[in-house]
């Protein structure tokens, strides 16, 4: 677990470092070596029976060009999800009667990780690419009712998807995406904030969760995000002597 | 770079800046107290306190030899059952025989004269007005019921041999298909031991055992009523959560009742409820034959226990269990395999009532229009 928050901090640090062909090199000379920065937000689907409810996120890419069709792209994504009090139940005695309750939190997921982008030829401004990549991903449980020892776990995770960036002027754009986000080794329970002595066990029947879940499996989440996006130096030499 | 490019940069820095604090400051709380659905009414069960209450299946041995002292005349032995269920496909069978160290030997069928003693009416004293049946030369019956005693009588007549046969020392009671003349290979869940008395001396009573007969000291299993548990109604499903059972004889399985009462404690006509099971999730695994087997974590061989077991019974209607004048006793009873299915036996291991407010509730909590 260490290890992964370690990776999962090292790969956030390199996504924000400034790439070394952004300080040394010039458009002029290697003019595909340039980094796209993208900035996003959208909205993730989580697969239902993580219980998970879908929320928005915001993320940033790096994309490093090494050929004019080929990137590898550091990228972080937060999110903010809730989860479905549906999946998770409680029972409370209070003398001889019993009430049922359902149990949500707020959790926030980040993942980091490193794609490969494809690009495909561009079409006027309209410039498709698919991705695929892996990476971390992290969640961190509401502290107020979760044990320190529960608050926050991590995993390995999967993404591919495809999108489309149009070229605007001066060096900005924006991209649209659609990408398979896999989480790996998922477990529901772990977002059950209910201890052992507090669950339903008597009328479990009545307040089955809506799905089954096998602890243990990969977790497919729709990511739809809008990015803004912008390619340092791209400008260079043609600004004019006003501008800069 | 022109000022209006500069002041538009900034502009936008500022609304996104502005969203994020907003995101950041945003109050988001867990919520732990979101009610669903109605409550349960809860009640416990516990053993009933007194050993008439629990009414296992029992008896006693009477050994007797007439005088005087010195005779050497055959003496008789008298073996009373009580609380048995009358069984439907199988009989009681007795067996009389001599235990020597952890030795079975010299099994014989117990053949003898049969009362079987019936209360009359309301009469439950059985010393007082009884209906007798009185049947010559058998070793074995169906007959059973609440406050029924079945009373063998043993003699060198009746037997072909002298029933206090030095040595003869074991009284063993079946429960099998039919009647045989030796002792069938499943364990006999009521046996005893006696001793004879000098001739002339004061008959001997000792009481048989509800168990598991081992010849093997160490491996005889005595059947204790054990247990606790807990109820709850909800609208119309009755669940029941019981634990640390003692694991049922040999032949016999745990079962519920709903047993309805009047306002005047008259009797109403009892409700099967089913079989026990295993706790949630596995409520589909039936414990019918946790005498024989063992499912992990839940019927152990020792100690001969289970650990949990459950009960869930859906009704129609959720006034399925409104009495208003009168009184609900839900009961955990141990059943044989050879009696009819959903009969009512004697024996009460495990009781608990309903609470008023399921049995009496007040309209609105009848109102089933209710989430």
């Amino acid at each position: 677990m260490r290890l992964l928050n370690a990776l999962a901090a090292g790969a956030v640090l390199s996504a924000f470092a400034v790439p070394a062909d952004a300080q040394q090199s010039t458009p002029q000379a290697q003019n595909y070596r340039t980094s796209l920065i993208v900035a996003k937000g959208g909205y993730i689907n989580y697969e239902r029976d993580l219980g998970l409810r879908p929320a928005p996120f915001v993320g940033m890419d790096l994309r490093y060009r090494i050929t004019p069709f080929f990137a590898l792209a550091p990228s972080v994504t937060v999110s903010q999800p809730r989860t479905d009090g549906d999946y998770f139940g409680a029972s409370l005695i209070y003398d001889d009667t019993t009430y049922f309750f359902q149990v949500s939190q707020p959790v926030t997921m980040l993942d980091v990780g490193l794609n490969a982008v494809l690009s495909i030829p561009e079409v006027g401004a309209f410039a498709p690419y698919v991705s695929g990549g892996g990476g971390v991903y992290a969640f961190y449980l509401d502290p107020q009712v979760n044990s320190a020892r529960d608050k926050r776990f991590s995993r390995f995770s999967l993404s591919a998807g495809a999108g489309a960036t149009v070229r605007l002027k001066g060096g900005t754009g924006l991209q649209f995406e659609v990408r398979d986000f896999i989480m790996l080794d998922t477990d529901r329970e772990r977002f059950n904030p209910v201890g052992a002595r507090f669950n339903n066990s008597r009328f479990a029947e009545d307040f089955r969760a809506p799905s089954v879940y096998d602890k243990g499996s990969a977790s497919h989440n729709l990511v739809f995000s809008v990015g803004f996006t912008f390619t340092p130096n791209s400008g260079a030499g043609r600004d004019t002597e006003e501008d800069r | 770079m022109t000022d209006r490019a500069l002041k538009s940069r900034a502009l936008m820095v500022a609304v996104v800046s502005s969203a994020a604090l907003f995101g950041a400051c945003r109050v988001d709380r867990a919520t732990i107290f979101e009610p669903i659905g109605r409550p349960s009414f809860d009640f416990s069960f516990s053993p009933p306190a007194t050993a008439a209450e629990r009414a296992l299946p029992g008896g006693t041995i009477t050994v007797s030899r007439p005088g005087p002292a010195g005779s050497t005349a055959a003496g008789t032995v008298r073996i009373r059952l009580t609380n048995l269920q009358p069984l439907t496909s199988g009989v009681y069978q007795v067996f009389i025989g001599t235990q020597a160290g952890d030795t079975l030997r010299d099994v014989i069928p117990a053949r003898g004269t049969l009362r079987v003693i019936r209360p009359v009416a309301t009469v439950v004293d059985t010393t007082k007005t009884l209906d007798t049946t009185v049947t010559a030369n058998v070793s074995s019956t169906n007959a059973g019921g609440a406050n029924v005693v079945l009373e063998f009588t043993l003699n060198e007549a009746s037997l072909g041999s002298n029933p206090t046969l030095p040595g003869r020392n074991v009284v063993l009671v079946s429960m099998q298909a039919s009647e045989t003349t030796t002792p069938p290979a499943i364990v006999s869940p009521l046996f005893g031991f006696f001793t004879t008395p000098a001739a002339g001396a004061t008959a001997v009573t000792t009481n048989l055992l509800f168990g598991n007969y081992e010849p093997v000291t160490s491996r005889r299993y005595v059947f204790q009523a054990v247990g606790r548990g807990r109820g709850g109604v909800r609208g119309n499903v009755l669940a029941i959560d019981d634990t640390l059972l003692a694991r049922p004889p040999i032949g016999f399985f745990y079962a519920a009742f709903a047993l309805r009462t009047d306002s005047a404690g008259n009797a109403l006509a009892p409700e099967y409820l089913g079989e026990l099971t295993a706790p949630f999730p596995n409520r589909d695994r039936s414990l019918r034959n946790a005498d024989t087997d063992t499912i992990a974590g839940v019927v152990f061989d020792r100690p001969a226990a289970i650990s949990a077991a459950s009960l869930r019974f859906v009704t129609t209607s959720d006034t399925a269990f409104v009495l208003r004048m009168g009184n609900i006793d839900i009961v955990i009873v141990l059943i044989s395999k050879f009696a009819a299915e959903g009969s009512l036996p004697p024996n009460r291991i495990l009781k608990g009532t309903l609470p008023g407010i399921v049995t009496s509730p007040p309209v609105a909590a009848r109102d089933s229009t209710r989430p």
